[in-house]
């Protein structure tokens, strides 16, 4: 037996009174691919930035084959062979790929690009790695900007390689491929932490697993003595919950038709255009909209709540929508730090942001649910706080949503939090009779992603028209009533769970349409 | 005809000359990531303490020395409040801008008496450059953008600017990037200053830079935060103004125009440049954020 590559000793960390992480203690293998697993706020990140040096601990100590460290700074880390690509990635978007990679180990005051590009290729470990080294950034796909975070580390021989939800941003294809490359970086001798919540990906490549919850480490083990069960119920500390189950629908909802989308034509060419996309979506049922990223879903949104021109019409119970979004729609968009929150603010202000007007001073709140519209005078009512506090709070409350006090900013929310916050925000606030739901489950734990799905087919069932777009195939199939796949902008095949020819669900199918191949 | 050509262009680059020093060093601190509203104060200080120091000593080296220095300390105070202590640059720049208007007074008054001005420098403590500055600011935008394409220097003070969590990352401190940039940034427009009142002027007067600083802000945005575009900006400034001193008191078309309405051609045609220009302005991404 190897002496571990990284021992965490009695870890704590606390932030005011929010324990972040308690004595935790655990040892790691070198030369292997190790996945760090818990819900949002269960101290993962938190302890991956204690090793990186970007969270100093208040107790404990962490070490390095067998000698205990302690940084001062994450340059001390990359000293001792740490890498990590965070989360939101580390990339200056204006400059090159090499100037990326040089950054920070320039090697002299003139940069030598020649050099650095000729020292970077030797060090790869398979040539299917090059990039176009001149190219900008910003114009590469995530998918590319995450290798060049990696390239990062390699260019730096990083022992120690950490990555903070690698996979959240990234399509299926790309994830194989990352988890390729990890292995092969695994065999030069690395030592690889993923965070993650993806099980699936941590059965099929990973070598062993370790969970936290609530800032304790529950559990660790290799994955091969293992099954998904065992992990699952560790993370939930319990049971998991059982899969959610669809009913038919009810004969009358078919006949309520929401909205219709004729032949909507809209954007460039070549960017996440669309081209004569029609669908319908009715009361009572989900619409999954599939497809790989980029296949004209942003723009299928955009489109609708009226944030971007379009050909074609759009009907909302056969009338043409004039305003874009309605006040009896409820949206969940798909970047939610940039569209859906405001992000620096307090939890009890972004509660309540966009239904404001229930919180007038006299304000009668039947009316105010259903409509935008207000009368001039309404303008100059003074909000009340303490109801607009009160009401969010109990909103809060009935979706679950954990925070330490209304005032905290919503920033410091995990994003499954921050996600729930929305959702209770766009249902609470209004009378719903539609629902847009974009990736409403990205970067989300397991038991919100549960919460999530449940309040979905709620709806549903109380006869809501849901739309809902994803890229997580298993979450379409769980959850819609029909599919729709999208491919470069393009409808190219629908489905029926409930019908009874060919056009059932059916996963190979599916995947096919959504890149193209019939 | 050729005369007055020839003039006109000798005074087009003489005017640039202190536009574009100060220019440069707001470019580089923008850059950089800090928002440079500081400028039109850093060229009062330097102009002023470069014939203050002049005046005193009779020695225009010694007074370019103190101007440029007195320009990098104003840099250091204005880098060290935004980064240290977390200040909005843009209340910083305006703080130093209105603290500058009450001191040199304060001091012209302590030291010579005079709240307005210095006294005026005999020709050995003036600088007889002619177009030197202009030459040495032209070298100077060469070897800037030079610099910030080729040195490590260049593409750390990009990657504060754009990213400095990505510098962070890297274990390399983004405050101390911004820091120094901001030193260099003011030692440049202290060259400004002294142009000023070293080279252009025999002495301080009053309010000398005349909205030259925010002039040069107009240029740095108008060349899209990138140096050659930026000197393009400067000369046409330039030539506005030199065209406004020309045009002074004289009849255009047999109608007298009064000198008031002629000096505010520089500031109509930044007006006209900024509102006419419709490139992708791309402002440093991480401008006006603090580490």
């Amino acid at each position: 037996m190897n002496p571990p590559i990284v021992a965490f000793q009695n870890v704590s960390k606390r932030y005011g009174n929010c324990v972040s992480l308690s004595q935790v203690s655990a040892t790691f293998a070198p030369g292997q691919l190790h996945a760090i697993l818990g819900e949002n706020g269960a101290g993962k990140s938190t302890l991956m930035k204690v090793l990186f040096g970007l969270v100093r601990p208040d107790e404990g100590s962490i070490s390095i084959q067998g000698s205990t460290r302690s940084w001062r700074s994450p340059a001390d880390a990359i000293a001792a062979g740490l890498g990590m690509v965070q989360q939101h990635f580390t990339l200056v978007p204006s400059l090159s790929v090499i100037d990326n990679i040089m950054l920070g180990r320039e090697g002299g005051w003139r940069l030598n690009r020649a050099a650095a590009i000729a020292e970077l290729e030797a060090k790869l470990p398979d040539a299917s790695l090059r990039m176009n080294w001149d190219r900008r950034v910003e114009e590469l796909s995530v998918g590319e900007q995450q290798r060049v975070e990696i390239l990062k580390l390699i260019a730096r021989d990083s022992k120690i390689m950490v990555l903070d939800e690698p996979t959240a941003v990234l399509v299926p294809q790309e994830i194989e491929a990352l988890f390729t490359l990890l292995k092969k970086l695994r065999d030069q001798g690395r030592s690889i932490f993923v965070i993650t919540h993806k099980l699936s990906e941590v059965f099929r490549h990973c070598d062993t697993w370790t969970v936290l919850r609530l800032g304790q480490l529950v559990q660790q083990g290799e994955i091969r003595d293992t099954s998904l069960d065992v992990v699952v119920r560790a993370m939930m500390g319990g049971e998991p919950p059982p899969p959610i189950r669809l009913n038919p629908p009810r004969a009358e909802m078919k006949l309520s038709e929401l909205l219709e989308v004729r032949s909507l034509t809209s954007g460039k060419i070549g960017r996440g255009a669309l081209l004569d996309v029609s669908l319908k979506v009715h009361g009572g049922e989900i619409v999954g909209i599939a497809g790989v990223d980029g296949a004209g879903q942003s723009l299928l949104v955009d489109s609708l709540l009226g944030l971007h021109e379009f050909h074609g019409e759009i009907l909302w119970m056969q009338q043409a929508l004039r305003a874009g979004r309605r006040a009896d729609w409820a949206l969940m968009s798909e970047d939610r730090h940039r569209q859906a929150l405001w992000i620096e603010e307090s939890v009890q202000m972004n509660a309540g942001l966009g239904v404001e007007v229930q919180f007038c001073s006299f304000s009668n709140s039947k009316t105010r649910k259903t409509s935008f519209r207000t009368d001039l005078l309404s303008h100059f009512e003074v909000l009340d706080f303490e109801r607009w506090g009160q009401d969010v709070a109990r909103w809060l409350k009935e979706f679950d949503v954990r925070f330490p006090h209304l005032g905290e900013r919503v920033s410091r929310l995990s994003g499954g939090n921050q996600q729930k916050l929305i959702f209770a925000r766009e249902l609470m606030g209004r009378d719903v009779r539609f629902v847009v739901a974009h990736q409403p489950t990205r970067g989300v734990d397991l038991g919100a992603i549960h919460q999530i799905h449940q309040r979905l087919v709620e709806l549903r069932d109380r006869g809501v028209g849901v739309l809902l777009i994803s890229s997580e195939l298993d979450e379409l199939m769980a959850l819609s009533d029909r599919i729709i796949v999208l491919e470069s902008g393009k409808v190219t095949a629908q489905f029926d769970r409930w019908s009874e020819s060919s056009r059932q669900f059916d996963r190979a199918q599916i995947g096919r349409a959504m890149i193209g191949a019939t | 005809m050729m005369d007055w050509f020839i003039a006109y262009v000798e005074s087009v680059m003489r005017l640039a000359a202190p536009l574009m020093f100060a220019a440069m060093g707001g470019l580089i601190s923008e850059r950089a990531g800090l928002a440079n509203i500081a400028l039109e104060g850093k060229l009062l200080v330097s102009a002023f303490f470069a014939a203050a120091v002049a005046a005193w000593t009779g020695s225009a080296e010694l007074g370019l020395f103190a101007g440029i220095l007195s320009g990098a300390l104003s840099g250091w105070i204005f880098g060290a409040s935004t980064v240290w202590l977390k200040a909005d640059h843009i209340v910083m720049g305006t703080a130093f801008n209105l603290l500058v208007v009450g001191v040199i007074p304060t001091l012209g008054k302590a030291w010579f008496g005079s709240s307005g001005s210095t006294p005026a420098l005999g020709s050995e403590a003036r600088i007889q450059a002619g177009i030197g500055f202009f030459v040495a600011g032209v070298f100077l935008v060469f070897v800037l953008s030079e610099a910030l394409r080729r040195t490590r220097w260049g593409l750390r003070v990009h990657s504060a600017g754009e990213s400095p969590d990505a510098l962070l990352v890297q274990g390399v401190n983004p405050r101390r990037v911004r820091i120094g940039a901001a030193c260099v940034a003011g030692a440049l427009a202290g060259a400004g200053g002294v142009v000023l009142s070293l080279v252009q002027g025999s002495g301080y007067v009053r309010d000398m830079a005349g909205g030259r600083g925010y002039l040069a802000l107009a240029a740095i945005i108008f060349g899209a935060w990138k140096p050659f575009p930026t000197l393009i900006a400067c000369l046409i400034f330039a030539a506005a103004d030199s065209a406004q001193m020309l045009l002074q008191g004289k009849s255009i078309f047999d109608v007298s125009v009064p000198a008031s309405l002629i000096q505010t051609l520089p500031f109509l045609a930044t007006l006209a440049i900024l509102a006419l220009r419709r490139a992708r302005v791309s402002a440093p991404r991480a401008i006006n954020q603090a580490l």
